[in-house]
C-alpha cells in the first residue's frame, strides 16, 4: 500500500462546561480531524521526542466523533500546550497527522446540560 | 495473526538521547538468553483467594558475548537511571517497520544490575532491566509497542539490527592474575580446575522496582589441585589485602585489564585433602563505589593507537 503523505494541522484545546444537578464541570479536549476506521494513537512529543502523553483507539480513551476523533485533556492543558504531537495509523506506524497543540483561546465555551445531554449555548 | 517470537534488539544509550541524537548506544549483539517478561507485582489476595491488581513489573535481560571495555564503562554510564532502553522483535510481518518496538523512555526508565564475568568457559557482561509500573501507565506503555517506529543506531543497521559484531567478541584467553601485583596466583596451567572473575553490581529496589546501585562486588576465584606445602606457606604469607592485577587477551596483542590497588580487596582460601582430591580455594572478594575507578584506552593500556572508547581493549584501574 502506497505511504500517505502526513497531514500538518494544529490542534487547539477546546472547553466545555458540564452542567449537571450537583454542579458545574469545566472539561478540556481535542479534537482530531482524521479518519476513525482503524486504530489510530496520539502521542504528545516532549522536547526530546520523548512521548508523554498518549491516547489511543484501541484503549478507549480516543472517542469517535463525525470529523475524526475527540479526546478528553482535561488538568493537562498547560503540560502540553504549545506541544508536537503526531497522530499514527497503528497498523502500520504511519504519521497521519502532526502539528501543534494550541492553548485555548479566549473563545466561547460549549455548555452541556447532562439532564437533557444536549447544548444549551454559549456564555 | 500469532506473534512472532523473539527478541532482535536490545540496545541501551544514554538517558534522552534515543529518540534525538542517541548517544554512548551500546548493543547486546552477539548473545543469549534475551527476554522481556511482564508479570504482576506487588499484588495481595482479597478474600476469599482472589488476587487483586497492583503493579505489572517489566523486565529485561540478556547475556552479551560482546563484553568490551567500552561496554564496561557504558554499563556503569547506564546505572540509576542513566540509560535509554530499545527492545525489538522481529518483523511481525512480510511488512517494513513491523516489528515490535518498547522504547524504555521519559516516564519509563528502567533500573539497571549487571554481572560483568570473565572466567575459563566464558567472557559475558549480563544487563537485568527491571521496573514496576502503576496499572494505567502500564495499559498506557505496552499500547505504543506497535505503533513505535525503531530508532537506528550507528552500528545497529537494517541488515544487524541485532548489533553483532564479531570485533566486539570476547573469549577467554588469561595473561595474569597477580595478587599482590606482580606475583601470580594463577597456579600453573596443569594445576588450575577453574577460573572466574566477576563484576557485579550491588543495590537495591525502590518502590518502582528499579535497582538503585551505590558499589560493584569484585569477586575473583580460582580453584586449583596438586598444590604442595611450600605453596600453602606462600598464600599464608601474603597480605590480608593485596594489591590486584587481572589481564586478559583479545584479539592479537590487545587486552583488557583490572588494575586494584591493596586494600581494597580480602584474601581468603581453602585447601582440602581427601581421598579422591587436592584442592585449593583462593577467593578475593570486596566491595567499591559505583564511580571509583577510570577507565583508560589506545597503546600501553589494552588498545589499539587510535581507540578512544576500549573496543579493542582497556584498561580499569580502581582507586
Amino acid at each position: 500500500m502506497a505511504k500517505k503523505e502526513t497531514q500538518n494541522k494544529d490542534l487547539q484545546i477546546e472547553n466545555e462546561i458540564i452542567r449537571g444537578a450537583a454542579g458545574d464541570a469545566k472539561l478540556s479536549f481535542i479534537q482530531i480531524p482524521c479518519d476513525n476506521k482503524t486504530n489510530k494513537l496520539l502521542r504528545v512529543l516532549n522536547e526530546i521526542n520523548q512521548p508523554f502523553f498518549n491516547k489511543s483507539s484501541r484503549a478507549g480513551n480516543l472517542v469517535v466523533t463525525d470529523n475524526g476523533y475527540r479526546t478528553d485533556v482535561t488538568g493537562f492543558e498547560k503540560e502540553i500546550s504549545g506541544k508536537r504531537y503526531e497522530v499514527v495509523e497503528v497498523s502500520n506506524k504511519e504519521v497521519v497527522l502532526k502539528g501543534k497543540i494550541l492553548a485555548k483561546a479566549a473563545a466561547a465555551e460549549n455548555v452541556v446540560n447532562i439532564n437533557t445531554d444536549k447544548k444549551v449555548g454559549n456564555l | 495473526m500469532d506473534g512472532i517470537v523473539g527478541l532482535q534488539q536490545i540496545v541501551a544509550c544514554d538517558a534522552g538521547t534515543l529518540l534525538t541524537t542517541p548517544t554512548g548506544a551500546v548493543a547486546m549483539g552477539f548473545g543469549k538468553g534475551r527476554e522481556l517478561k511482564v508479570t504482576d507485582f506487588r499484588t495481595d489476595k482479597a478474600w476469599p483467594n482472589i488476587p487483586t491488581r497492583n503493579m505489572k513489573n517489566l523486565a529485561v535481560q540478556g547475556e552479551s558475548f560482546q563484553p568490551t571495555m567500552f561496554m564496561l564503562k557504558k554499563t556503569f554510564d547506564f546505572l540509576n537511571g542513566g540509560c535509554d532502553l530499545q527492545v525489538m522483535s522481529p518483523k511481525q510481518s512480510a511488512s517494513s517497520g513491523s516489528e515490535d518496538v518498547a522504547q524504555f523512555v521519559g516516564n519509563y526508565l528502567m533500573g539497571l544490575g549487571f554481572e560483568f564475568t570473565i572466567a575459563h568457559d566464558k567472557r559475558t557482561m549480563k544487563w537485568m532491566f527491571e521496573r514496576a509500573l502503576e496499572y494505567t501507565a502500564y495499559q498506557t506503555f505496552i499500547d505504543l509497542w506497535d505503533s513505535a517506529a525503531a530508532v537506528s543506531l550507528t552500528g545497529v543497521t537494517d541488515t544487524d539490527v541485532e548489533g553483532k559484531n564479531y570485533d566486539y567478541r570476547r573469549w577467554p584467553k588469561l595473561l595474569a592474575i597477580e595478587a599482590p601485583s606482580g606475583a601470580s596466583i594463577a597456579l600453573a596451567d596443569y594445576q588450575r580446575l577453574e577460573r572466574k572473575v566477576v563484576i557485579k553490581s550491588k543495590g537495591f529496589k525502590n518502590e518502582q522496582n528499579q535497582d538503585v546501585v551505590n558499589y560493584y562486588t569484585v569477586t575473583i576465584e580460582i580453584v586449583g589441585t596438586g598444590k604442595q606445602v611450600a605453596d600453602l606457606v606462600t598464600l599464608a604469607g601474603k597480605a590480608e589485602t593485596p594489591s590486584v592485577l587481572i589481564k586478559e587477551g583479545n584479539a592479537g596483542a590487545y587486552f583488557d585489564q583490572f588494575i586494584i590497588p591493596a586494600f581494597k580487596l580480602g584474601i581468603t582460601d581453602e585447601f582440602t585433602i581427601g581421598d579422591d582430591k587436592r584442592e585449593s580455594r583462593i577467593k578475593l572478594e570486596g566491595d567499591l563505589s559505583i564511580y571509583q575507578h577510570a577507565f583508560t584506552y589506545g597503546t600501553g593500556n589494552g588498545g589499539a593507537a587510535d581507540d578512544t572508547t576500549g573496543i579493542t581493549g582497556g584498561t580499569m584501574t580502581i582507586s
